[in-house]
């Protein structure tokens, strides 16, 4: 176990409410640097989400080995942020508040993290809305809130749960480069769900690619293309390739169907 | 809005808006208008077939009587004297209003607050809420009237017994609402604060409380209606003696049933004006403090536990 996130034989199963078993998790074995962006592209049911709530401690996990940075994971950290599908917004608080809460909760002072909740806000382009609640906000300045909340209070690392899956095609490109961006200046470690093959491969460092049935990794690509990536990228042979490659991969194995 | 805005410019280019559109776009004109032909209707069906006032009374009639015991502190009128034997259709209508808009507003407050109270403690304890709820649920099965005489036994004529009659049937709406309301948390707002290590504390307070809310104000716009239902039924069942001046009993429930025993239709009709009146003030009071209060949450109807 050398990885900044190690995970070694990791199973999760469940017992379903007519008591059969299902395995959600089979053999899962990888390993993050730190400061890497790792993506995970699968379809529905291939267990992606149930593996990102045992790295974020949110979940038992069956049998197998989980780390970071060397200790074992067996519940909630603070190093740790998590940005779900929905933005799970508290629509009782503005875009400060809803930002702030981390740092409430963990009683961090707030003399340091304010600033730093006014800096992040600057860093997406919420400046101006700090005090807007959740049902003035588009669907993607929501989304935004809420990568700025899990960035709050200053995790090593960040769990994204398909964070742009809830929006329209072009406000999740434009989120994608920030996302960079904010990855480029911030270099947090980044596990990151998606179910879109374009938007795992202009991301990550690398893929990994699950299918399920059980759920398991069928391949783990490595994307070789110069940061920072834009959108024009994307016609570019090598990602194509790749892209190509990792919709191969879930063909043949038959979750595509 | 934006299909009334839309439906607005396609009457303008057709050539301006006729009468009956017009009152389409506003509702409560249409309703004023519509509200005049029905007492226009009823006046002259009720004079034409010369429907007896004891049977069906005119608008007019209503009226009168409104104001007449609204302003001349004489209420039974004509048909008062001998039936009037506990001489409290000589009271103003403020003292039988005011007695009963005291008990409702009272066991309102009462009751409310009790089933907000014993939500928020049933939610925290299952142990509690397995040993008390059936307790709670029976109860609520009685019929309210079958207890009222109990309630008079218990805390006597006076508005005590209202104000407890009052608040038991508010209590209820509150305890379910408050208790689904915590209920209410999505699995993402839980998974988020327990990433987060929240205490049971902050997770109650910062995330599960506020979330209810929206169904505890449901509950409140039906209590405030029960309340007044409740305060009415202890009075049919036995009124206090009047508090702020004027003679015999006060309530307009005492007041109603005096009516009905002395066959005064019409002003039966002139109190289930001001009882409709008080019903709709009253909720519009609780609505508006909840549209200041949960300013962020979408306007949707979460109405349960009736």
């Amino acid at each position: 176990m050398s990885g900044y996130i190690s995970v070694e034989n990791l199973e999760k199963e469940y017992v379903t409410a007519s008591r059969e078993i299902v395995h959600a998790l089979t053999e899962i074995n990888f390993e993050i640097a730190e400061g890497e962006f790792v993506s995970v592209v699968g379809p529905s049911g291939c267990g992606k989400s149930t593996l990102l709530k045992i790295l974020g401690g949110l979940l038992a996990k069956t049998s197998g080995e989980c780390s970071l940075k060397n200790t074992p994971i067996d519940g909630p950290r603070n190093d740790v942020g998590i940005v779900f599908q929905d933005p799970v917004l508290l629509l009782w608080r503005n875009v400060l508040q809803n930002t702030m809460l981390p740092a409430e909760i963990l009683g961090l002072d707030t003399k340091k993290t304010l600033p730093r909740a006014h800096d992040l806000i600057r860093l997406v382009g919420l400046d101006g809305f700090e005090d807007k609640y959740p049902h003035e906000l588009s669907g993607g300045m929501r989304q935004r809130n809420a990568i700025i909340r899990a960035l709050i209070h200053d995790p090593n690392v960040l769990l994204m749960d398909e964070p742009f899956g809830a929006l329209d095609a072009m406000t999740r490109e434009q989120m994608n480069l920030e996302l960079q961006r904010i990855w480029l200046e911030s270099k947090k470690t980044v596990f990151f769900i998606t179910h879109s093959i374009p938007e795992a491969v202009f991301l990550g460092d690398r893929v990994i690619v699950m299918t399920p049935r059980p759920g398991r990794i069928s391949e783990i690509i490595t994307v070789d293309i110069p940061r920072p990536r834009s959108l024009s990228t994307m016609g570019d042979d090598m990602f194509v390739e790749l892209t190509q490659r990792i919709r191969n991969l879930l063909y043949v194995e038959g979750s595509l169907d | 809005m934006a299909t009334t805005d839309q439906k607005d410019e396609t009457l303008k280019s057709a050539g301006g808006p006729s009468l009956s559109e017009t009152l389409l776009q506003r509702p409560y004109l249409l309703f004023a208008v519509s509200f005049v032909v029905l007492l226009i209707v009823w006046e002259w069906t009720v004079n034409y077939f010369e429907v007896d006032d004891f049977i069906f009374p005119a608008p007019s009639g209503v009226a009168m009587a409104l104001l007449r015991g609204l302003f001349f502190y004489d209420v039974g009128g004509d048909v008062g004297g001998a039936a009037d034997f506990m001489g409290l259709m000589k009271t103003s209508f403020y003292n039988h209003i005011s007695h009963t808009l005291f008990e409702a507003v009272m066991g309102f407050f009462m009751g409310s607050i009790i089933g907000l109270g014993l939500g928020l403690v049933f939610m925290q304890s299952k142990w509690v809420e397995a040993i008390i709820m059936p307790y709670v649920v029976a109860f609520q099965t009685l019929p309210k009237l079958a207890i009222a005489p109990l309630f008079i036994i218990w805390f006597g004529y006076e508005v005590k017994s209202k104000i407890f009659l009052a608040g038991l049937v508010a209590f209820f709406p509150l305890l379910v609402n408050t208790m689904v309301g915590l209920k209410s948390a999505a699995s993402d707002q839980i998974d988020l604060m327990r990433s987060l290590s929240a205490s049971r504390w902050q997770m109650f307070w910062k995330m599960q409380f506020p979330n209810a809310l929206p169904f505890i104000f449901a509950g409140f716009e039906i209590a405030v209606v029960f309340s007044l239902l409740g305060a009415i039924l202890g009075e049919f069942v036995g009124a206090g003696q009047c508090m702020w001046g004027g003679r015999g009993q006060c309530g307009l429930g005492i007041l109603l049933m005096q009516m009905s025993f002395s066959s005064d239709t019409t002003g039966t009709f002139a109190i289930l004006v001001i009882l409709s009146c008080m019903g709709l003030g009253m909720h519009q009071v609780v609505r508006f403090v909840k549209k200041k209060v949960l300013f962020w949450a979408p306007e949707t109807d979460k109405t349960m536990g009736a």
